[in-house]
């Protein structure tokens, strides 16, 4: 009988797996057709899926910038949304191939929990919102307050970290969903929302009366926000690493969607590397070596990505800051290709 | 009179005239003599009876008044559920209105709805004949159902682009859509393992009857909810590294064993129940094992169990809106997720939206024990004595 | 003995026939043996002779976990269960010596003389075959999960093992009970916390669930229709609806939308209702206090030895005493009057720290959280409606006749009930009503939905943060199936004394 058990379980098992060799991520990835990309369950701005479930946002675009250059198509990418929870769990069982996240670099994660930051595509820190009714100023008037937050994150962590550091009182009331978080916050569970600032743009969307509501002065954190993929594929690694690094070299060299097939005609040798007229650069990491090309046209570089899903024009309504480019700035920042 | 009698030392009373008719006794029939037996019998129980009927009273009057005088049926966004000049609104039905595709079938593209709608009816077509007993052909119908009908259903629903059907991915599915893939699916695994483990707990093999309570009291031991945990996050870690399983399938395997573990159980019951001389007499009769178990106990002892076997699968069906928590959208996590659409946040939204689930899961559940009821009834007729 | 006279009679060919079964049958049993073997050694090992390669190591390792006890019982136990699953395939030996036991009994005493040579044939022999094949196979396929997530954790630089929960939890808990515990605390601290906020939240719904279910349940099961009706339609709504939207709508419906601090709702000037909780005076107690706890003690004491004299003295002379009464009077009276005299001479026992509205929120005083309250309601209301079932069902167990006889013999009604009837009743009634108590603990884990920090929800914080699915989820476990065993053993045990009562 209980053999019969095993079987069914073994049948069970095998209805609804997908085999993806262990070869490496590059070619499951090729087999497969498309890229499996963690992201958030809804963040406007960086992952957000509209009605229909199509998704948009930074961290989509950068999805869609590796399948361009894995495929030279930006569509053969499919999307898991993934709660702060289960993300790291996902990434490493290999559910996802690739986690872009509104995810913050920290040394645990990358070395502890297995995990490889390939860079910074947002640098943000944590902030407070509050109700302006509350008449509060400043995180050092929030002794005693009530604070919604998302388990599973630094976030979590630093609002304990500095409410101790400023001897003040405080109540955590943590859930796993976002959206738990800003429905709470928003019947008055609680006083005070914290995330990262970036995200408390983004969720304050999401409020009955986003004008009701102020984003306090202070940054606790610093949150370099960067796409993960697990320990033990450099070359994976590699390629995403990349896409990012191409996609802000574009924007530093000029290079955007309209322009990128006459400037291919460039003579400027960091162009002409960058969109393969040159070198073999893409071949090296197992790519075409059009692959920047192909990210850069169907995609746009970097500057074009934080305008359309983040920038000032878009509802979140965010500042270039800190990212903009070292040149004008900010510290976004890539080394060469060459 | 003539007074020859001796005398008594009292006089002797004799009725001269007959008494008047008494009053008739209170009717014990009729709807007056009801209403008198149970409801107003004493003063204890008039007031019982006055004060339930004014809880009725309460509760039903501000239920019609909030899902029906003072509902709001129409509107384009919140704002047509918004109290109007201060006066409150009842439940929006605009806003299920509008969400009415998500709530149902969660993000399956809308031009392909025919494809579950079609699932549905042929699985009603097949479902409904097998469950009234008149109805002949039971060994046929049974056959379509779990035979052919999980097949062509998975080729609907998932798709085969061989035959033209796009493929819908698992990530889509949602809503009632998915609730009733859950349950159903794990229904069907969950009776034939339950009887499989129940049968293995009685088994007179040591090893075998001690795999199976291990089995059974493991999953009746553990919260579900740690279970789906376990299956979301685990099995990827329990299989070899080059094997994923769908979103979908996880949770499923989750939710199947756990409620064949409670099957189990239910059908143990029904087992233990057969007398003794069904087992002899079915040996004597030279029967083998399975021989034995199919044709003469398992017929008898899942009989017996009928409200057992109802009563999981309505704890199944009701089990299945965890796997909300573990991030998939079925029913319960569909409409709570559209709890957050700002566009829709008014004070009635959240209660509408309960409402309208309740009802739901009310709907089903309730039907399921109906008709468990009424099979108990029809299968208890032929034992009477 | 029998064997010796059955083999006195056995021919030189029914000899020959049973050594070839016997070696046929031992062969069997080496090669299951050997397919085990290979399972263990391959998946889980990696080399065919893994298994004994390093045995006298293992050994040595389970030596040192077992005296290393550092870092606290939770981690020494896991360090030991890490230990003992290198040498775990061996326990399986047990099974595979134990089955050639049987097989050798099988050969040679209880059948000698099978109908048939081919033991196939025979039912003790498929028997004991099917159990090898079954045990075979499952225990490959352990091996194969074991060995897979063994595997899947070194290639994630992740050994198991239990070290992690001495580290810094860093993140708060809103609801913390009976100990101390701050974001310094460790991992292992924290999930005490949360198990103590389950035992708490399932100890108070247990209480609640009960009362109500035998409230519901003798309604439904009064004689007046109108309450009969209210009760089955209370039961009939309440089991077919899930707990899990039952929680959101006390949460979300219910509490959600009650009013800010500002704006409490106020009873009594003492408590104060908002939707951040329950604020109620949280009393103080100075030293005399133990005075009236000593009362308190006293009295139950007393109403002990009061009641078994009473029985006694009605054994022998059928003098009824109203014990009830007594012991009421005694466990309520004898603290207040200590009380009352504590108060004359050395002032109150007790003083209130009253909840009062200081910036943000009430500070000081008790606190219930929101949280809180949503469960206690959704797991109590959901568990009584089954509550109610029981107890009609145990009621309507008791035959009718044994009501009538009571009557007969002159007992009132309160006797009858509490004499006669709930003692029978009560015998059908706890074995169900036991699994209810243990499916309410085992609800009370949906807490992690609305975000009531218990075993569950804060053990998924203890995972997200250190990243240990494995040792987090086995810890669950761990714990919920030690509870749910004690119950079953409670439970045998008072099914087991109720049946001697019986007798
Ligand atoms: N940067 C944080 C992540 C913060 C986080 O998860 N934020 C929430 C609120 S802004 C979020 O992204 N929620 C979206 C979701 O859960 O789908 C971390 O890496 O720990």
């Amino acid at each position: 009988m209980k053999k019969i058990v095993a079987l069914a379980l073994g049948a069970l098992m095998t209805a609804g797996v997908a085999t993806a060799a262990n070869a490496g991520t590059l070619e499951d990835v090729k087999k497969k057709g498309h890229v499996q990309c963690g992201v958030s369950q809804g963040l406007p701005g960086f992952s957000n899926p509209d009605d229909k479930g199509n998704w948009t946002g930074l961290d989509v675009d950068f999805c869609r910038a590796v399948a361009a250059a894995v495929f030279g198509d930006p569509n053969k990418v499919k999307f898991t949304p993934l709660s702060a929870k289960e993300r790291f769990t996902a990434l490493r069982s290999g559910e996802v191939d690739l986690l872009a996240r509104n995810t913050t670099w920290t040394m645990q994660r990358d070395t502890e929990l297995g995990l490889n930051f390939v860079g910074v595509n947002y640098y943000d820190g944590q902030g407070f919102m509050v109700r302006k009714s509350l008449g509060v100023t400043s995180a050092l008037q929030l002794n005693g307050a009530a604070v919604c937050t998302n388990t599973g994150t630094t976030t979590e962590l630093n609002v304990a970290d500095y409410f101790r550091a400023n001897k003040m009182q405080y109540e955590v009331v943590a859930f796993e969903k976002a959206d738990e978080v800003v429905k709470a916050y928003d019947e008055g569970r609680c006083d005070v929302y914290t995330t990262d600032r970036s995200g408390l743009a983004a969720q304050r969307l999401k409020l009955k009366n986003p004008d009701e509501h102020v984003v306090l002065p202070e940054i606790i954190s610093k949150e370099p926000l960067g796409p993960v993929v697990r320990h033990g594929d450099d070359q994976w690694f590699d390629i995403v690493k990349w896409t990012l690094f191409a996609m802000i070299n574009a924007e530093e060299l000029g290079v955007t969607s309209q322009n990128v097939d006459e400037m291919k005609k460039s003579t400027n040798p960091s162009i002409r590397r960058l969109l393969g007229v040159e070198g073999k650069f893409g071949e090296n990491i197992g790519l075409t070596n059009d692959w920047a090309y192909n990210i850069i046209k169907h995609v746009g570089n970097y500057g074009e990505v934080y305008e359309r899903n983040v920038g000032p024009k878009t509802p979140l309504g965010l500042a270039r800051g800190l990212n903009a480019l070292w040149n004008k700035g900010g510290i976004m920042y890539a080394p060469p290709i060459r | 009179m003539p007074a020859t009698t001796k005398k008594l030392p009292w006089q002797p009373f004799h009725r001269n005239d007959m008494l008047p008719p008494k009053p008739p006794p209170p009717a014990t029939t009729g709807v007056l003599g009801w209403l008198r037996r149970n409801l107003f019998s004493n003063w204890w129980n008039t007031l019982l009876t006055l004060l339930g009927l004014w809880f009725i009273w309460v509760v039903a009057s501000s239920l019609i008044e909030f899902a029906l005088i003072k509902a709001v049926w129409t509107g384009e966004d919140r704002n047509a559920c918004l109290p109007k000049d201060g006066v409150e609104v009842g439940a929006c039905w605009a806003y299920v209105n509008a969400k009415f595709n998500q709530f149902m079938d969660g993000f399956y593209p809308a031009d392909q709805e025919w494809r579950y709608l079609t699932v549905y009816a042929v699985g009603i077509a097949l479902l409904v004949p097998l469950l009234i007993p008149k109805v002949p052909w039971k060994g046929l119908n049974a056959l379509l159902l779990f035979g052919a009908y999980p097949v062509l259903a998975y080729l609907l629903l998932y798709g085969a682009p061989s035959l033209g059907l796009p493929i819908v991915e698992t990530t889509q599915w949602g809503g009632l859509l998915l609730t009733l893939v859950i349950a159903s699916v794990g229904i069907v695994i969950s009776l034939p393992l339950g009887i499989v483990f129940a049968l293995g707990r009685r088994s007179q093999l040591p090893v075998i009857r001690f795999l199976s309570i291990a089995f059974i009291e493991f999953w009746r031991g553990v919260p579900l909810i740690t279970v789906l945990f376990m299956s979301s996050v685990m099995l990827p870690l329990f299989l070899p590294e080059d094997v994923t399983l769908d979103k979908v399938v996880r949770p499923l395997v989750g939710v199947a064993l756990f409620a064949a573990a409670y099957m189990a159980e239910v059908v143990r019951g029904g087992l233990q129940a057969i007398p003794k001389g069904q087992y002899e007499a079915a040996q004597a009769l030279g029967l083998t094992y399975w021989q034995m178990m199919g044709l003469i106990i398992l017929p008898q002892a899942l009989k017996l169990v009928i409200p057992g076997i109802v009563n999981t699968f309505i704890g199944l069906f009701k089990d299945t809106s965890l796997v909300s928590i573990i991030g998939l959208f079925d029913l319960l996590g569909i409409v709570q997720t559209s709890l957050a659409d700002a566009k829709w946040s008014t004070p009635t939204t959240a209660p509408t939206a309960y409402l309208f689930l309740a009802l739901v899961y009310f709907f089903f559940c309730y039907g399921m024990s109906r008709y468990s009821l009424f099979m108990e009834r029809h299968l208890h007729t032929g034992h009477k004595r | 003995m029998s064997t010796t006279t059955l083999r006195m009679q056995e021919t030189s060919a029914e000899h020959a026939a049973r050594t070839r079964r016997f070696w046929l049958v031992m062969a069997l049993g080496a090669l299951s043996f050997l397919l085990f073997f290979l399972a263990a050694s391959s998946f889980y090992y990696k080399s065919p002779t893994g298994m004994f390669a390093d045995l006298a190591g293992w050994l040595a390792a389970i030596g040192a976990a077992l005296v290393n006890f550092q870092g606290g019982f939770l981690v020494w136990l896991g360090r030991l269960v890490t230990a003992v699953v290198n040498i775990a395939p061996m326990f399986s030996l047990i099974f595979f010596i134990g089955m050639g036991y049987r097989l050798w009994r099988w050969v040679q005493e209880e059948h000698p003389r099978p109908a048939s040579a081919n033991p196939l044939f025979d039912r003790h022999f498929r028997g004991i075959f099917s159990e090898l094949v079954v045990f075979t196979a499952l225990a490959a396929f352990i091996w194969w999960i074991v060995g897979n997530t063994v595997d899947n954790l070194h290639r994630l630089g992740k050994p198991p093992g239990f070290d992690f929960l001495g580290a810094t939890a860093g993140f708060g808990i809103n609801q913390v009970l009976f100990l101390e515990y701050a974001e310094t605390s460790s991992y292992g601290k924290a999930i005490l916390v949360g198990l103590i906020n389950t035992i708490v939240l399932s100890l108070a719904g247990i209480v609640l669930a009960t009362v109500l279910g035998f409230i519901i349940g003798i309604m439904r099961l009064s004689s007046n229709w109108v309450i009969a009706r209210i009760a089955e339609a209370y039961v009939e709504f309440f089991r077919n609806v899930p707990l899990l939207l039952q929680i959101f709508i006390w949460y979300n419906a219910v509490l959600k939308p009650l009013p800010g601090p500002r704006q409490s709702l106020v009873v009594a000037d003492a408590v104060f209702i908002n939707n951040r909780g329950v604020y109620s005076p949280k009393p103080i107690f100075t030293d005399a206090w133990w005075i009236v706890v000593a009362a308190f003690v006293i009295g139950i004491v007393a109403s002990w030895f009061i009641a078994r004299w009473a029985h006694r003295r009605q054994m022998q002379t059928g003098q009824p005493f109203p014990v009830l009464r007594t012991a009421l009077l005694l466990i309520f009276g004898l603290p207040l009057l200590a009380y009352g005299l504590v108060s004359l001479f050395a002032g109150p026992p007790v003083s209130f720290d009253y909840p009062e509205l200081r910036g943000f929120n009430y500070q000081g005083g008790m606190r219930i959280i929101p949280e809180f309250i949503a469960m206690l309601m959704a797991l109590s209301i959901y568990t009584a409606a089954f509550i109610a079932e029981i107890v009609r069902a145990g009621i309507q167990a008791v035959p009718h006749g044994q009501t009538e006889a009571a009557l007969a013999l002159g007992l009132t009604r309160g006797q009858k009930m509490r004499l006669v009837v709930v003692p029978q009743a009560l015998r059908v009634i706890i074995p169900p009503l036991t699994s209810q108590y243990l499916n309410l603990t085992k609800n009370s884990s949906l807490a992690v939905a609305i975000a009531y920090p218990d075993l569950v929800a804060v053990g998924g914080i203890v995972l997200n943060q250190s990243g240990r699915e494995l040792e987090i989820i086995a810890l669950w476990m761990l714990i919920y199936l030690s509870l749910s065993l004690a119950t079953s053993a409670f439970m045998n045990w008072y099914n087991a004394k109720m049946k001697l009562v019986e007798r």
